[in-house]
């Protein structure tokens, strides 16, 4: 019976490939769990969670002084500044990038025709590069950059020119690469220009998950700017550093409720630009 | 020459032969129909033409030139001279019909005009000019999602008449449309080959429609060229042979019966030709 109607269907050639792929994942995943000393029993022991409980009372009640709140108000207008004036930057740098590293709007390619190979080139290049920038945290470009700039928001927002400039660069070209590319094909096989087939064939596509990327970065980088505070760049982070170095739990309370407000502001503005350019 | 092949092969990356020692060459202003069932290399006959696809073996010539001997320069523009309907045209669905029909001109237009364009659409009247003439001026501002697929082939065509190339080329331009618009549709094709003196080639899947509008018929079986004949002289047994269908029905896009041109369609076919020359 079973035989019969093997031989009547003709078994998905992909099966054993798929079935491989997730016994793989599974030894190559179980020990990296071990290392991580991945055990969340931990988290409920009694013990552990007095010390969570006691830590976190400090954090009640929030600290809503006027006076600290016109603090925590400058923070936050000069950690929006770091933030936008970073991915501002960053977007300055990826742009140009992604338009070299996107093979889709590659007219050498198209044969190939001429320049195929320099194109590969260039564009294996500027991969690297994408590699290079985003490869060493903000953190540690943060750090550099205070050296070299002193203390203050202008680090900061050197650090993430650079690393966001390589995040959204990769992203971009990935997001150009996956859309359909057939419209900017067909714009460069009748003579157009690479950066015009990316405005008329790819962007009208591509805008909704370009902006939602954006946005999403612009968000991670109000955090890392956060993080950059820590180590003397100013804003939000600074702030949070102090209050964290002389035990003001209600301090950090107030600060992490304005995180959580700003996240919050970056996911809005996100949907509202989304729904404009659906 | 607006073009010349000469016995031209293609084998795409995946093994497969699409076109085997294929020789086909047209002067200026001439209009041929490609006819062939699905998969005998009519796409990739145009797209030869285009200089999208280089070809395995042997030589293309377009506008007297070699393209895959041209600098990039060069073949840049040489491309921006050539014109291709799609037979599903690739526009971005949330593209403007507008847009679509402006960026036919990407090729010749310096990029700071491209650019200023998708601030203020650079030629409103000349766009909505070329989708007047398809019956379809109403939709000028609505999005390409927004179109049915035979609107969207006619928004296709109507891209290719503002480009304005020296070479036009269409394949299945009408497939999803109704015969009468189909018609209607082949007809400003051709009409816009005549007066400007332009090459049209154009592949059909309906055999009437390429023997009713063109005077010059080449039959595409399996990657060759069976036959390059005035439609007077297709007979009914080689589109049958082209077909290889001995029984079944050829593929027309109208609903009356089949009937093989008459001699006197056939001179009238060739008067246009001769009159546009």
């Amino acid at each position: 019976m079973l035989l019969s109607a093997t031989a009547i269907h003709p078994r998905d050639p992909d099966a054993r490939r798929r079935a491989t792929a997730l016994v793989i994942a599974i030894i190559v995943l179980w020990p990296l769990l071990v290392v991580a000393q991945f055990n969340p029993a931990i988290l409920f022991d009694a013990k552990n969670l007095a010390a969570m409980a006691a830590f976190l009372r400090g954090f009640v009640p929030p600290e809503m002084s006027a006076e600290f709140l016109g603090h925590v108000v400058r923070a936050t207008v000069e950690t929006l500044a770091i933030a936008t004036t970073g991915i501002t930057l960053a977007f300055v740098v990826a742009v140009p990038l992604a338009l070299a590293v996107t093979r889709s709007l590659s007219v050498s390619r198209i044969g190939p025709g001429p320049g195929y190979w320099r194109g590969t080139a260039v564009r294996a290049g500027v991969r690297m590069l994408l590699t290079i920038l985003r490869g060493l945290p903000e953190l540690v470009w943060a750090l550099v950059f205070v050296r070299v700039l002193g203390l203050g928001p202008a680090a900061a927002v050197l650090a993430l020119a650079i690393t966001y400039g390589g995040m959204l660069g990769k992203v971009y070209a990935e997001i150009l690469e996956s859309t359909d590319t057939t419209p900017a094909r067909a714009l460069l096989e009748s003579g157009s220009r690479r950066g015009a087939a990316l405005l008329y064939g790819l962007l009208p596509n591509a805008a909704p998950e370009i902006v939602s990327y954006t946005v999403y970065r612009w968000e991670c980088a109000i955090r890392a700017s956060v993080m950059m505070g820590f180590v003397g760049a100013g804003g939000l982070g600074q702030l949070m550093d102090q209050a964290m170095k002389l035990l003001h739990g209600g301090e950090a309370a107030t600060i992490l409720i304005v995180f959580l407000l700003l996240v919050q502001l970056a996911d809005a503005i996100s949907a509202r630009l989304r729904k404009q350019l659906a | 020459m607006s073009f010349q092949l000469q016995s031209v092969s293609l084998v795409h990356p995946n093994g497969q032969r699409a076109l085997s020692s294929v020789s086909l060459a047209a002067r200026r202003g001439e209009r041929i129909a490609v006819i062939g069932s699905s998969g005998a290399g009519k796409t990739t006959l145009l797209r030869l033409l285009a200089s999208a696809l280089r070809p395995t073996d042997g030589r293309v010539e377009v506008f007297d030139v070699r393209p895959w001997q041209l600098s990039a320069g060069k073949l840049r523009r040489l491309r921006s001279r050539i014109g291709m309907v799609y037979q599903v045209p690739p526009l971005p669905p949330r593209q403007r019909v507008i847009t679509a029909i402006l960026a036919g001109r990407l090729g010749v237009w310096p990029w700071w005009r491209s650019l200023l364009s998708l601030l203020y659409p650079a030629d409103i009247a000349g766009a909505r000019d070329q989708l007047a003439r398809l019956d379809l001026a109403d939709r000028l501002f609505d999005r390409c999602d927004r179109l049915s697929g035979g609107q969207l082939q006619r928004v296709g065509v109507a891209r290719v008449l503002y480009q304005k190339p020296e070479l036009m080329l269409a394949d299945e331009p009408v497939s999803s449309m109704d015969p009468a618009l189909a018609d209607y549709t082949i007809n400003q094709l051709v009409t816009e080959a005549t007066t400007r003196g332009v090459t049209l080639v154009a592949s059909l899947h309906a055999v009437d429609l390429a023997l009713r509008w063109f005077p010059r018929i080449v039959g595409l079986k399996a990657g060759e060229i069976v036959f390059d004949l005035p439609p007077v002289r297709v007979t009914e047994q080689a589109l049958r042979d082209l077909y290889a269908s001995e029984s079944g029905p050829l593929p027309l896009h109208g609903e009356e019966p089949f009937v093989l041109p008459t001699r006197a369609l056939g001179r009238d076919a060739e008067r246009r030709k001769s009159s546009c020359s």
